[in-house]
């Protein structure tokens, strides 16, 4: 029987350690700069609850047609490692594409019903509780780009949210680095 | 290595008034149920998501290297949950009492240091569990938090984890 504190603190301390060592190796996990460093994330195609073709909601008939993405040197929308976190321009600039892209609101619900970047969809990180959350399957489709915004600032909801997505299929995610708020004070119109 | 504490269970000699009176006292039960409690709570929230709380690691902006944040996304949650467990237990409670003590001075110089630096960070506390502070950003309230429940945990370990504990049980025999 270990008596001394100092000892039952070192030995729980060494305990917990092995197994973070042990959890890590189960089950990795991606932060957003090991995924510039590896490249980007596998999507999960095997997962079940990952659908191959999200249906179309009534409330969103426009969803445009997906089409094969072919190389556009003047229109990219191949991502590099800096090209994931794109500035209002570059964000404006997938909005209008070709395929135009998907934003994504990683913002809490009541801050999303104050104000947001018009067509933006609410996905806080706590949707992600378990699995796929509902809105992926039914608002989004994964052949359009994605855009991911948050507060603003180098905000970590938005990577977090944008990684998750990536998992889930989605080839092509954006980070709007500027965030909500460097869109109102753009002077940009917000949606209520 | 010699230890001070290892006689009565209490932090006191054996069948010393103080002894006596902590060990008939329920406070430390309390305390150590509660506190266990929170963490185990906190552990398992984490547990959950080591990703998100890897994200919640990085919203400190402390520049720690990326492999230690993932390490410590996945090694925190652990020793949260095992010192919670053996708090409640009474099993180690001193040693799972000053671990607890660690990580949360060791979480409060990180938020003192967001709120210095004006960083707006989220807290990953009790991952998607928004207990106490809830959805606050980082500050004061935190480190409020943070004090209450270290001061819990000087608590158990100035005064022994009390009664219902693994430890007083099996010391008892000994120390006929």
């Amino acid at each position: 029987m270990i008596r001394c504190p100092l000892t039952q603190c070192l030995c729980i301390a060494f305990v917990a350690a092995a197994a973070g060592a042990v959890h890590g190796w189960l089950r990795p996990i991606t932060t957003w700069e090991s995924s510039r460093a590896n490249g980007q994330a596998q999507p999960l195609i095997n997962r079940p609850d990952v659908l191959p073709q999200p249906p179309t909601t009534p409330d969103k008939p426009a969803t445009p047609v997906p089409q094969p993405v072919s190389p556009q040197p003047t229109q990219s929308i191949v991502q590099t490692s800096d090209d994931r976190m794109v500035s209002l321009t570059r964000f404006k600039e997938l909005l209008a594409g070709p395929l135009p892209a998907q934003v994504i609101d990683a913002r809490e619900p009541r801050e999303f019903i104050t104000g947001r970047i018009p067509g933006a969809v609410n996905l806080p990180p706590s949707a992600f509780g378990g699995g796929m959350p509902d809105v992926v399957s039914t608002r989004l489709t994964r052949d359009l780009p994605v855009v991911v915004y948050c507060g603003g600032g180098d905000c970590d909801a938005s990577k977090y949210v944008a990684l998750r997505l990536k998992e889930f299929g989605f080839s092509q995610t954006f980070v709007y680095h500027d965030g909500y708020t460097g869109w109102t004070a753009a002077g940009e119109g917000v949606e209520r | 290595m010699t230890c001070k504490h290892a006689d009565c269970g209490c932090g006191s000699k054996p069948g010393s008034p103080a002894c006596g009176l902590c060990l008939r006292s329920g406070l430390p039960l309390v305390l150590r149920v509660v506190l266990g409690g929170l963490f185990v709570l906190a552990a398992l929230s984490k547990l959950d998501d080591p990703q998100k709380f890897a994200f919640g690691i990085d919203g400190f902006k402390l520049g720690l290297p990326d492999a230690l944040t993932r390490y410590l996304a996945h090694a925190l949650p652990w020793a949260e949950l095992l010192a919670g467990a053996l708090l409640v237990l009474g099993l180690f409670a001193r040693g799972a009492a000053l671990l607890i003590f660690l990580m949360l001075v060791a979480f409060a110089g990180g938020i003192a240091s967001v709120m210095a630096r004006g960083i707006e960070a989220t807290c990953g506390c009790f991952g998607s569990l928004k207990l106490l502070c809830g959805d606050l950003p980082m500050g004061w309230c935190h480190l409020l938090r943070n004090a209450l429940m270290a001061a819990a945990a000087v608590t158990i370990f100035i005064l022994g984890p009390g009664m219902g504990a693994v430890d007083s049980l099996i010391r008892k025999p000994s120390a006929k």
